[in-house]
């Protein structure tokens, strides 16, 4: 049972993972945007972190080097679609950010669920 | 006082006796005195008798035991006596000879000169004593003599006959004979040799003995050369005479034979080089004279010195070369390289010379240079692309143009001219990789930025799809209708999810999926997955019945290429229908530029063939159907990647794409594949002449 913040700027993509996650026992807060994440992530106490790449407003590389900058032992998971390249190569570049693992949407359940349950326990 | 008193008389008479006395006495020693000269003369007689018996026995002696034949003859010419000696000269016995004519031991010429000597002594001249002739022999064969002539006179002075004495000089006339005809000989000889044969003093150099030819060489009168005692040294030329005259001295000094190259100032202002060959004649252990032959080398030493000039010239210029060079002899080693072959090889050029020009070769350019040294050995001339060692490790790539080398009609080796391609092949390299990587930057634009576009949402919206469907999957009841329905959503989402993936993946074209491949299975798979989907109105041929080798290819790639092209065909016949042909065949490369006027490498290819009986294109369409982005299908239609895509396919796989149409009469892509043995060289290219003119670059020129 963890406290996960969940950043995409599509409001399906968060629901989707807020109920997998929620039914994986954990407790899952929303952030729309990466600079209303990092909001969340300095109000509460968030043991991982799940955020798009490509997002409008505060983007996802950008997200990750300031959750890295101010807490540097936060796990995070980047997701993405692809973006202005590919998407191998934007989660490979998000990797280089120090991300803790990356996931390729779209992303079936058990696939999420592994991932967060290797991202916690590393 | 007595006597005093005798008396006149007494006195006169004691007077006249004692003149009677002494007159007595006078007469008496007289006749004593005659007596002694009477015996005296007696004694004498005897004496001289004894001795001249003596004398005619020594005589007789001597006669009889005389090594020269002696023969006693009479003014008449009658022989009176000869000796042993004369008759084993002549081979008559002394009976046979004594009373006979003298004449008939002369020859016709010794009779001719006996007759002139008698008649010259008629006339009182006088006549040599010595003198040479011929006498004849019992055998009728000739002796040559030395005969003696000493008259024998009587009392009065007169000549009553003559001793001659004869001296076999047969031998001594050989002798002389050979002697002269040996002078002879070496006077022919001297006079032969093409060069001054010469003798001088060892000490002070002056000549004592030049042959003929020194004044015919030269210019100077012999006698010069003789009388003048510093003649050699005066005329050597002023370069050479120090160190020449130094030379022959110390060669002389050690007794050594010797010879010299110098040039001598001839009595025209010409300038002469000699050759000097010199003996040292030595006596009592010093050297005393010194014997030599000067030959006029002048022609040769002009040539040698033209070919110097010539060899230097050459030099100069293979130094001056910045192409490498290497000269090598029937065995393939290297008998010269000029300073860029050694650096091309990163030695020394002593380090090269001897070695063999093929263990220069890079490792698997080692067959490709026996090949060609195979063919220079036919005469013929080469030029080839390979790599060479460079020095420890490192190749390096170079061309190399190779001719025979001839030698009085035969072939003596092989002469190379090796150009470093390192900066061309590199400049080269980098203009096609940065070409490729243009070509590449600008199709991942264009890609990303619609795939990367569609994608990015796309891949929301599956995820919001496939994770709802999922989510609620476990909601419904299995077995439900419902169940099945959203079963069905999430297959077809996870479709879609691997269809945005491989939109994704392909912009980056690779080889790495690349291997050996049979076309025919995965075309049919391709084209059965295509079958469903195609217009009624279309009809699908397909040939795929002649045998065909494996190509080197990715299975995916390749579906892609065919699902574009038929997609194509298909479009071109929506409005009319028609008939869909793919094939695939064999050809060789004679057959592939039969038909299109392209530069292939040799061997077999596959031929696979998309031909639709549609709307077909026009020229100008046809020109640019290859083009990204380039499109004749109305907006959102076609996305004008599909032929780019097919066209980068192609070239992935060292292939040939062409297009044939008519507006109205359809349109035939030929897709032209290397069959394995090529494609394998065309992707590890056995030198660089075959990557510089790979087919995917000549059909990228094209």
């Amino acid at each position: 049972m963890s406290r996960i913040l969940v950043i995409d700027d599509e409001a399906p993509v968060r629901r989707i993972l807020r109920q997998m996650l929620e039914k994986a026992g954990h407790e899952v807060l929303e952030a729309p945007d990466g600079a209303a994440g990092l909001k969340l992530y300095r109000e509460h106490s968030v043991e991982l972190v799940i955020t798009d790449i490509l997002m409008p407003g505060k983007e996802g590389i950008e997200t990750i080097l300031e959750l890295r900058k101010t807490s540097p032992g936060v796990k995070i998971i980047a997701i993405s679609g692809g973006g202005r390249m590919n998407k191998m190569d934007l989660l490979s570049l998000s990797q280089a950010f120090g991300v803790t693992r990356t996931l390729a949407k779209p992303f079936d359940r058990e696939e999420l669920v592994t991932a967060v349950r290797e991202a916690l326990s590393r | 006082m007595r006597e005093k008193s005798k008396t006149k008389v007494q006195l006169r008479a004691e007077n006249s006796a004692l003149r009677q006395q002494v007159a007595e006495l006078q007469a008496a020693v007289a006749i004593y005195k005659q007596q002694v000269e009477t015996e005296t003369v007696l004694i004498e007689q005897q004496r001289l008798e004894k001795a001249l018996r003596e004398s005619a026995t020594r005589y007789r002696e001597l006669f009889e035991n005389a090594n020269d034949g002696i023969a006693v003859v009479k003014l008449d010419r009658t022989i009176v006596r000869i000796n042993p000696a004369l008759e084993h000269l002549l081979g008559w016995s002394r009976d046979e000879l004594i009373g006979q004519d003298y004449y008939r031991v002369l020859t016709p010429a010794g009779r001719a000169l006996a007759e002139d000597r008698e008649q010259r002594l008629r006339n009182g001249e006088k006549i040599p004593s010595i003198f040479e002739h011929e006498l004849l022999r019992k055998d009728g064969t000739t002796v040559s003599v030395e005969g003696r002539i000493r008259f024998i006179r009587d009392r009065t002075g007169a000549p009553i006959g003559f001793q001659g004495a004869y001296r076999d000089i047969t031998e001594r006339k050989r002798m002389e004979e050979e002697l002269r005809r040996s002078q002879q000989q070496y006077q022919a000889l001297v006079h032969s040799i093409d060069g001054i044969v010469w003798e001088a003093d060892a000490n002070t150099f002056q000549f004592t003995f030049v042959s003929p030819r020194a004044e015919q060489l030269l210019g100077y009168p012999t006698e010069r050369w003789l009388t003048e005692p510093d003649f050699w040294a005066k005329h050597i030329h002023s370069e050479d005479r120090e160190w020449a005259i130094n030379f022959c001295a110390a060669a002389t000094a050690e007794k050594r034979p010797h010879q010299f190259d110098y040039r001598i100032l001839a009595a025209d202002g010409r300038i002469v080089w000699l050759h000097d060959l010199v003996t040292v004649v030595v006596e009592d252990g010093r050297p005393v004279k010194l014997r030599g032959v000067m030959s006029d080398i002048t022609a040769r030493k002009q040539t040698e010195q033209m070919l110097q000039a010539e060899r230097d010239f050459a030099l100069q210029v293979m130094n001056a070369m910045g192409q490498g060079l290497v000269v090598t002899n029937t065995d393939h080693c290297i008998e010269y390289v000029n300073p860029a072959a050694a650096h091309i090889f990163g030695c020394q050029s002593e380090e090269v010379m001897g070695k063999a020009f093929m263990s220069f070769a890079a490792p698997d350019d080692f067959p490709l240079l026996v090949r060609q040294a195979e063919r220079l050995k036919q005469g013929e001339t080469t030029t080839f692309e390979m790599r060479v060692r460079h020095g420890a490790g490192r190749d390096i790539p170079v061309l190399i143009s190779g001719a025979a080398r001839w030698r009085e009609g035969l072939i003596s080796g092989n002469i190379f001219v090796i150009t470093d391609l390192t900066d061309r092949k590199q400049a080269e390299e980098e203009r096609q990789l940065l070409q490729a990587q243009l070509l590449q930057a600008q199709k991942l634009e264009a890609i990303g930025t619609l795939t990367g576009g569609i994608a990015h949402d796309f891949n929301n919206l599956l995820l919001i799809m496939l994770g709802n469907t999922e989510l609620a999957l476990e909601d419904v009841p299995v077995g439900t209708a419902a169940y099945e329905n959203l079963g069905e959503v999430l297959k077809a989402g996870r479709r879609a999810k691997a269809f945005v993936q491989q939109l994704l993946t392909f912009g980056r074209p690779h080889q790495h999926g690349q291997r050996p491949l049979l076309l025919q299975p995965v075309l049919e798979d391709t084209l059965s997955l295509l079958r469903a989907s195609l217009l009624k109105t279309v009809t699908l041929s397909t040939d795929f019945s002649c045998p065909t080798g494996a190509v080197l290819a990715d299975p995916t790639q390749i579906q892609q290429l065919l699902i574009n092209l038929c997609i194509n065909a298909v479009h071109a016949m929506q409005e009319k229908g028609g008939t869909l042909q793919v094939s695939l065949q064999r050809v060789d490369t004679e057959e592939l530029q039969r038909e299109h006027p392209i530069t292939a490498r040799p061997g077999w290819w596959l031929k696979l063939v998309v031909c639709d009986t549609g709307c077909g294109m026009t020229p100008e369409v046809m020109k640019r159907v290859f083009e990204p982005f380039f499109t004749t299908k109305p907006l959102g239609e076609g996305t004008g990647l599909g032929l780019a895509m097919v066209h980068g396919i192609v070239q992935n796989h060292g292939g040939i794409i062409t297009v044939k149409s008519q507006p109205g009469h359809g349109t035939t892509f030929q897709v032209y594949l290397p069959e394995i043995d090529s494609a394998i060289s065309t992707i590890i290219p056995r030198s660089s002449e075959d990557r510089a003119t790979s087919p995917a670059v000549r059909n990228l020129q094209s």
